[in-house]
This record gives C-alpha cells, structure tokens and sequence, in this order.
C-alpha cells in the first residue's frame, strides 16, 4: 500500500516528479486566491480614463494587456486555472473510479461478463474523442459540467484495458490461487489481494487523465462551445482567435494561456512518468 | 602452441559501491580439439570471464589487465571491427539453455542465413544447404526450419544454438551452462551430441558448468574457480579422485555420486564474498573449514603439484593433502564453527 | 509473413459489431435533443408539407423502434439525410471534403511516427548522457501544449509574420482544383496542407516516441540482442534489426491509440487553419444546428477511427508472430 513516507521520498528522489508537484502546487495555489491576485474581474470591461481598454498592449496597469472587448488578461489567465484544474480532476476522478471498477469486474470475473465490458470499451475506443465531446456538449450546453460528463463518458477507456490486463496477471500469480482455494470470499480477495496492485496504476492513469481532461477542455472551448461564464485558457485562446491576434500578431494575449496549459499538463506528466518507473516497469503505453 | 592461452586475465565492474573485481588474474589454457571444464559456483566469474573473452559485456566492465591469447594474437588488444571478425568464426559460444538466444520475430533459420551469408560468404542457397547440414548433425528437422522460436521446445532451441555456433566451423567453443536448464533426458542428449560433435569436428570446448557430473563425463580438463580466482586446474580425472584445494573437495562433496549409494550431501556453509571488497588473503578462507591464519593475511600462490597431469592450486596446505581429503569426506569437518 | 485469417475475420466482425453499436448510440443521442426530435432531421424552416413528406421519409411519426429500423436501413443504403444548409445530400456532403481530412491525417501520422520512431531509437541510445534528459523534456512539450494553440503560433510566426506559407485553405482563394488527382500532385496544395499537416505531427510524434524509446531501452537488454552482438554482427545490424525490430511492436498497438489522437487533432487543426476537411465540417454543422450534415460527419469520423484501430490489429498480427488470439482480449 502507498504510504505517506514513501510518497515523500518518492518526489524527493525523483526530481521531475518534484518540479511538477510543484508546479500543481502552484497553481492550485491561484486557483484558491484567484481574488486576491487578480487584479481585476476577469469579466470587466476595464475603463481607463473613462473608455474602455480595447486591445491594450502590456503595460503598468494591465499587465498582460487587454482583449479586444477591454478585459484584463492577466485577471482572466489567474482565473483561468479555475476550471481548468477543476475539470481536470473531476474528469480524472471518474476516469480512474469508472476505468478501475470496468477493469476489475472485467478481468477478475472474466467470462461473459469480460466480453460484454470488453465490447463496451471497443465502442468507446471507436468513437472519436474530440467530436464525441463537441457534439454531445453543443446539444447539451456550454457548461463546465457538460464538457466533464462528455469526457467522463469514454476517458475510461485506456484506463479499464490496462487494469484489466494487470488484474489478469494478478489472478494468475500463486497467492491468489492460494487465496480461491482456501475458500476466501470474492470481496475479500478484490480487496486484500487485487486492490492494493492495481492502485497505484489507477493513480497513475488518473493522474494522465488530468492533463488530457485539460487539453479536451481547451480545445473544446477554443473551438467555440466552451463555459462562457468561466473563462478557461482555452476559451482565452478562442477569443483571441476569433479576434483576430494572429494577424495582429498580439503574443502578450496568445503566448500566456497556451503556456499555462503546457505547464500544468507537463507537470502531470512529469509526477506520472516518475511513478510509472517505480510502480510499472513494464508499463507501455504513455 | 596453445589454441587460448588465458594469462592473468582480469574483468572489473564500476559499480556505485565501487569496482567489483570480477575475475581477478585467471590463468588457463586450451589445447585444439581439448575440452576444458570451467567450474564454480554461481557468481564466481564464469560468465564474466567468458564475456570478457569474447568481449561482449556490460557497459560497465573492463579488462584492467591480462592477455587472452587465441593462436598467439592477444583478443583484448584487437580494434572493435577485428575481434567481429574473430567472432564466431574463429570462436563461437552457446548460450544458457535458459536464455533466448534467437531474434523472436523472425524464423529460427534466419539467424543460420545471416551468419551464414554475412561472415560465411555464401550464397542465400548454400547457407540454406549448410543449415540443413547442421539441423541434422544435431539432431533436429529440417522441415521446422521456418518456425519461429517460440515454437521450438527448450531443447530443440539448445540444440539449434549448438547448430548455430557451429556454422561458420570455429575452432573453440564456449558453452555456457548448456543444459542447465534441460531435464535430465535431453540433457543427455544434448550432452551425447557434444561429445559426438567434437570428435567429429576436433573442436576444442569449454564447458561452463556448476554441474561437476556433467564436467566429469564431458571435459577433458577441469579449472575450478571461486571469487573471481583459479583454485584448482588440472585433467579431469585427478582433479576429481584427488582433489587439492578444499573447496573442489567441498564440492565433491556436494554432488552425489552413484557409486556411493548412501554418500552424504553435504554443502558449504557460507555464501561467497563481496567482490568490491574481497578479503585480504584467500578469498575462500572465510569459508574454508582448514583456513589457518596465514590463509587470512596472505593470498596463496598457485602451485603446480603434478607436472604430467598440469594439476595445481593455489593453497599454503598442499603438503597435507592426504589428510584434508580424509577429513572433508567427513560431515562434522563441515559444520559451522 | 503468414497470415492468421481466422483472427482477422474474427476482428472484422468486432468492427462491424463496433460501427453498428455507434450508430446505435447515434441514433438515441441525437433523439436526446433538447427540443422537437423531429428538428434533427427536419429543418424547422420548410414548409408544412416539406416536413411532411420528410416526417414520413424517415418514419419519424413512428414508434421509435420503428424509427431505428428505418434510420439503419437509411444507413446501409447511404442515405444520411440531407444537409439544413448545403441542401445536399450529407453523404455527398462529406464524401467532397473527405479527401482533405484523409491527405492531412495520413500525412501527418506518417510523419509523426517515422519521426517518433527514429527519435525514439536515438534517445534510447542516448541513454544516460545528457541529450537523453533534454529530448524527453522536448518531447514532453510536444505532448503538453494543445495543439491548435501551437497551431496558433506558427500561424502567427510563419504565416502572418513571415508570410512564408499561407494561412488556411487547400488553395488560394478562389481557385478550384480540376479533380482530386489533380489536387493531390499539385505543389500548391502540398504548400497549403504543410504548416496543418507538420502541426499535427509534433502533436502526434510524442507518443510513439517516448514509447519507441522505452521498448528499445528494454529490448537492448535482452539476451538475444547480446548474444546477436557475440556472433559478431554489426553494432547497427543488432540496433535495428534485434532491437528496435522487437522494441516497435506495442508502438504499433498503440497506433490505434494514435489514431484517435489524430482524428480528435484533425477536428482542432482545421479550424486553426481553416482547412476544409471532416473536422471542420463536423464543427460548422454543430455549430449551425445542421443535424444531419453533424450526425454523417461523426458517423464518418467514427468510421474512420474503427477502422484504423483494426487495421493497427492486423498489422500488429502480421508483425508479432507470437501473438494469439486471446491476447487481443
């Protein structure tokens, strides 16, 4: 079982791990006193002597600069990591609670219950992700929750194949067959035997999950169908598309949301590769 | 002249506790059409030394020092291109019986056409006629040349490997624990078709084992080895009926023997030393029931005793052979103190 | 290379089962429609008795069991419905567009995992040393931004900046192809489809990358990639041949993985450059409450992406001699 101590020397050993706990840190961080380092609403139309701020370029007030409709990008981007880590841990919530009971079920009770579940998940690898979350999100709103329940409907996906694979393994290994013969009940092997193996893969699959739980959220709201009410960096990225910064080649706009993503997504990347050298050996897939 | 002259041969590991000194000054040699025995226990330096002859080891190991003289042309000083020539054509090897030695995705009779037409210079059509050749010389079917290996059965794979370090007709053979892993049935046979092989063929063989049943029916001549160093040499058969250095006695003493039906197994106590910091002195001392305190200090040299059979060890008792050997065929002498 | 029929066929018939199930779902999602039911296929702004002649056209006054028989009949005839806004066929629709999508994606993914593979096989050997720490953080960046972001960027750099390459489109304005031939041995389009198709690509190379990478670290430690090396044959002839041969296997399983990757980046991609493919078809039809033409492309989309997971399967098969036919599960 994953333990306190070994939780902390495993990031102080490994250094990528470190960094990108940090980084997470960090942002939830802003996250939790977005109001006290924003300087303004993210919403406002910011006014200066009066008029509003269009299009302002960095400067003293405005750090970032403005959006070509006068709100504050520096306000939006602390903003921003608002939804973002809340998507990304909710949909990594489900991701490992759905994924882990599908490849548990699957792989202990084998049989034809294995080749249902198993269908179940060919079908969710059939459909393609991103188009499967638009077009459920523009039938059932622009909302932060819509764009979790869409993704949470097929994220499962890698995560129930892999843990099944490792349950599968886990089943065949000599403690188990002990454990059946000596007649223990079916709950208590799953959860003295299998359980304590198949965690940390879990956590590591949710914590993957998380940065692709992001880059969903980004796109989806890059391409027009994202939360409105709470401005993501993806949704940034989409203003400052559609109005028309790459022509104008506003970097100060462009630059920061884009970067904040790769950050928190590499940051989970880093804390993952590190536990996938501890925990799996043999893990394939990234 | 020797076919290999092993001199003072040394193979050291860098490791994050320090340089491990795998085989520290073995010395030996193998006359053509000779087999050799290379005997010890697991870790004692075997493999390493054999990687290290054939210059295929971890990135972490080195020859420090010492000359491995095959026809007189010293293997460690050879540039990288030339010893690939030596390989396999001048000198070849068979695997552990436990290890995969074929490329898995391809058919077992590639390996053979590779080997065969990029050092053999044949044609695609010779190789195949030669690989036929060798499938049956070992025993195998033809027919099952284009399976692949996961299809063959653990000893139909040694003996395609013995067919394989035969292909290009080397001159020495170096056979890692080649039926270790076998059952006692094929490993007969496995062992029947070296021993036809090399008569055959005069090739000359090392036969790395901890197995002495096997050494004692196989090999000409046997070289026993414990941490990384020489203890005992000589022909098979006195190194056997008389054995000089307490450790071979030890191992002896180990194995069962069908002509004492109710012989005591008796093992070692102990385990070997720690490589990166051997002990000063002998190094099987510490686990030696005879050591006396010179053991400990002082390394002994390697003595030759019987010139007529090159039989010696390196042990300060060798005037009291006698009465050693009488006192290790008994159980109490190997007790722990 | 032997072929194992029994395992495909079987394969192919998971697919089909596959693509019948999505259509399935489809079909109820777009029934979930918040609204009249009726208003995915019908376009609110026809007459009574256009809608009238459709309503029966599609059995929509039915029971909705009934309405499925007709909606997969539809289906197996080709028959997805016609566009709201281009009032045209959805199949011919997206069958013009449908190349596009293709030449991007496949071009793409070929660069993606040559470059993937390759780099895999450096960084394996570039183990230990320095270079190794620094290509996996720059892999990891290709996997960490989004890419209709770097999208963006280049866009902006090489684009509008520099004004190297265009910026959207299969072609300058106003100029139309002859045919698709033509197109596709036409210079000019391969101008257009490069900054899109190497975008996607950085996207897309990470993860055979980082996957060649560590089968090659694990395969170079096994015993008959050793033993290749004592039977004298060339350092890049084990390298390639024992290694990275054996070390590429489960990066082409994870191609289907990768394939998904690519249809969800091509949807993005094109939007960013405005490339008039599948993806940025799929989201003007969302996007103007176009059911019919939003209900094929998908369709199309998951089309695509079944088939492409059972094309890696058979490669796969045909690579791995070992593999059964429990092993796909």
């Amino acid at each position: 079982m994953i333990e306190m101590t070994s939780i902390l020397e495993f990031f102080r050993q490994d250094k990528f791990a470190l960094v990108g706990a940090i980084i997470y840190i960090l942002f939830i961080l802003v996250a939790l006193f977005a109001p006290a380092i924003a300087p303004y609403d993210p919403q406002e139309m910011v006014r200066v002597d009066g008029r509003i701020a269009f299009n302002r370029e960095p400067e003293k007030n405005f750090k970032l600069g403005t959006t070509n409709m006068g709100r504050d990008i520096f306000s939006q981007l602390i903003y921003g990591a608002r939804p973002a880590l809340t998507v990304g841990f909710t949909a990594a919530l489900f991701v490992m609670v759905v994924g882990t009971v599908v490849g548990l079920v699957s792989g202990y009770f084998g049989g034809k219950v294995d080749s249902l579940l198993m269908r179940l998940t060919d079908v969710a690898f059939g459909i393609p992700f991103d188009p499967f979350v638009i077009v459920l999100v523009s039938f059932l709103g622009p909302s932060i929750w819509n764009i979790v329940l869409a993704m949470a409907l097929l994220l499962w996906r890698d995560t129930a194949r892999v843990i099944r694979s490792q349950v599968l393994s886990i089943k065949k290994r000599a403690f188990v067959e002990a454990a059946r013969v000596s007649g223990a009940s079916h709950s208590r092997i799953i959860f003295s035997y299998i359980m304590p193996n198949i965690l940390p893969l879990s956590l590591l699959y949710g914590s993957l999950a998380i940065g692709w739980a992001i880059l969903t959220e980004a796109a989806v709201s890059f391409l027009g169908f994202g939360d409105p009410s709470s401005i993501s960096w993806g949704y940034m990225l989409h203003d400052a598309y559609v109005s028309q910064a790459l022509s104008r080649g506003a970097f100060y706009w462009m630059l920061p949301p884009g970067i904040c993503i790769m950050l928190l997504v590499m940051a989970g990347f880093y804390i993952s590769r590190g536990a996938e050298e501890v925990l799996q050996p043999k893990l394939r897939s990234m | 002249m020797s076919l290999l002259d092993v001199r003072d041969m040394r193979v050291y590991y860098k490791t994050k506790k320090g340089i491990a000194q795998a085989v520290d000054g073995v010395s030996f040699s193998v006359e053509p059409g000779q087999s050799l025995g290379l005997v010890g226990e697991s870790g004692c330096g075997k493999s390493t030394m054999v990687n290290g002859i054939i210059r295929v080891m971890a990135k972490n190991a080195f020859i420090p020092s010492g000359e491995v003289l095959f026809d007189g042309q010293d293997l460690t000083l050879l540039p990288e291109k030339e010893m690939r020539n030596v390989r396999w054509r001048d000198l070849s090897l068979i695997p552990q019986a436990a290890m995969d030695s074929l490329n898995p995705v391809y058919p077992v009779e590639d390996a053979f056409t590779e080997v065969l037409t990029l050092k053999g210079n044949m044609t695609k059509k010779e190789a195949h006629a030669r690989t036929v050749e060798l499938f049956t010389m070992v025993g195998l079917d033809p027919d099952r040349l284009g399976n692949f290996p996961h299809e063959y059965s653990g000893g139909m794979k040694q003996r395609a490997a013995i067919a394989l370090a035969l292909a290009l007709e080397p001159r020495l053979v170096i056979a890692d624990e080649p039926v270790t892993a076998l059952d006692v049935i094929v490993q007969r046979q496995v062992l029947n078709e070296l021993k036809r092989l090399r008569s055959e063929l005069n090739l000359a063989l090392i036969m790395i084992t901890h197995d002495i049943s096997v050494v004692a029916e196989t090999c000409d001549n046997i070289v026993v080895m414990y941490a990384g160093k020489v203890v005992e040499k000589g022909s098979t058969q006195e190194v056997l009926e008389n054995p000089l250095h307490p450790y071979t006695m030890g191992l002896e003493n180990a194995f069962p023997d069908p002509r004492q039906q109710d012989k005591e197994l008796i093992s070692i106590e102990g385990s070997p030393p720690d490589l990166v910091n051997p002990p000063s002195g002998c190094r099987f001392a510490p686990r030696c029931p005879f050591a006396m305190e010179r053991c400990l200090a002082e390394e002994p040299p390697y003595e030759e005793v019987d010139e007529e059979h090159q039989h010696g060890a390196a042990c300060f008792r060798l005037s009291e052979t006698l009465k050693l050997q009488k006192l290790a065929k008994e159980v109490e002498t190997w007790q722990p103190a | 290379m032997t072929l194992n029929w029994k395992y495909i066929g079987r394969r192919f018939g998971q697919m089909l089962l596959t693509l019948w199930i999505i259509a399935t779902i489809l079909f109820f999602v777009f029934r979930l429609m918040p609204g009249n039911p009726l208003t995915a296929y019908i376009d609110p702004n026809f007459t009574k008795e256009q809608q009238e002649i459709l309503l029966e056209q599609f059995g929509l006054d039915k029971p909705l069991f009934q309405q499925y028989l007709v909606f997969l009949l539809n289906l197996l005839q080709g028959n997805l419905g016609t566009s709201f806004v281009y009032r045209d066929d959805v199949l011919r629709v997206v069958a013009r567009v449908l190349p596009n999508t293709l030449y991007l994606m496949l071009f793409s993914l070929i660069i993606a995992y040559v470059v993937g593979v390759l780099g895999g096989i450096l960084l394996a050997l570039l183990r230990g040393k320095k270079g190794e720490t620094v290509g996996i953080i720059l892999t990891l960046f290709t996997r960490s931004a989004p890419q209709f972001w770097v999208g963006m960027l280049v866009l902006a750099i090489f684009s509008f900046r520099l004004g190297w390459l265009p910026s959207s489109g299969t072609g300058p304005a106003g100029v139309t192809y002859a045919s698709e031939w033509a197109k596709f041995t036409s210079p000019v389009f391969w101008k257009y489809m490069l900054l899109p198709s190497l975008t996607l690509a950085i996207y897309l190379l990470g993860l055979p990358l980082l996957l060649m990478r560590t089968n090659m670290v694990e395969t170079m430690e096994e015993s008959y990639v050793t033993i290749a090396r004592m039977r004298g044959l060339s350092e890049r002839r084990v390298m390639l041949k024992y290694a990275a041969r054996n070390a590429i296997l489960p990066v082409v399983t994870a191609m289907a993985v990768g394939f998904g990757y690519a249809i969800g980046g091509n949807v993005v991609i094109e939007n960013v450059f405005s490339w008039p493919g599948l993806g940025r078809l799929l989201v003007d039809a969302v996007t103007m409450s176009d059911y019919p033409l939003a209900q094929g492309a998908f369709l199309l989309a998951a089309a695509i992406m079944v088939f492409m997971n059972f094309v890696a399967d058979l490669l796969y098969s045909v690579l791995d001699p070992r593999i059964t036919v429990e092993d796909m599960g």
